[in-house]
């Protein structure tokens, strides 16, 4: 599927969704989120089935960086957490509940913390090496 | 792709309204709220399929 079909498939998706949705809001609003949640969850399929190669072009970049692939795993997972958690925290809102939006970005958030600890302790063993390679330097 | 889900989901939504109207008027309140109930559990079924699709492409394009 090319670019220019792909966005248009999108785009008539949501507009349809969209549509639908004001008209069932009225009378249904129950219904109404299902199927802005449906709509959410087909167009993120279509699009992460085309996504493969923006994913091989990022990975050849680090690599002709110098970057290593477990670095590239962890920022791949944190993209995912971020999209399941705007998934979820949309949906939340379209219903009305704020607050149990705010609990889905609490715990998307929770969760990329946990996934960037090692990130977090490589950068810590590097200052501690740079420290004390100047305290032994000086 | 099945784009007709969406449709299938608003003339579900419609037809439940529709139908819950018409009992409501004809004075079966509870008639009407099963079948609200069961237009919600229908679509939510056909919605789950979807949700756990979405959840695999994810945990598979990410490496989740």
């Amino acid at each position: 599927m090319n670019i220019a079909e792909l966005l248009v498939t999108a785009v008539g998706i949501l507009l349809c969704a969209a549509l639908l949705c004001v008209v069932l809001r009225n009378q249904r609003p129950e219904l109404a989120i299902c199927l802005g949640l449906a709509a959410g969850a087909l167009v993120l399929v279509l699009l992460l089935s085309e996504i493969a190669p923006l994913f091989s072009a990022v990975r050849n970049m680090m690599q002709s960086g110098g970057l290593s692939a477990e670095w590239l795993a962890v920022v791949l997972k944190a993209a995912g957490v971020c999209l399941l958690t705007q998934l979820v925290a949309d949906t939340c809102r379209d219903a009305g509940e704020t607050a149990l939006a705010g609990k889905a970005e609490l715990a998307g958030r929770v969760l990329l913390l946990l996934l960037a600890i090692p990130l977090y302790e490589q950068i810590l063993s590097l200052v501690t090496q740079l420290i004390s390679g100047r305290v032994v330097s000086g | 792709m099945d784009v007709d889900l969406i449709f299938k989901i608003a003339a579900i939504g419609i037809i439940v309204a529709v139908l819950n109207q018409l009992l409501i008027r004809s004075g079966r309140e509870e008639q009407g709220m099963l079948i609200t109930l069961a237009g919600l559990v229908v679509v939510l079924s056909m919605i789950v399929v979807q949700i756990s699709d979405l959840f695999d492409t994810v945990k598979a394009v990410f490496g989740l």
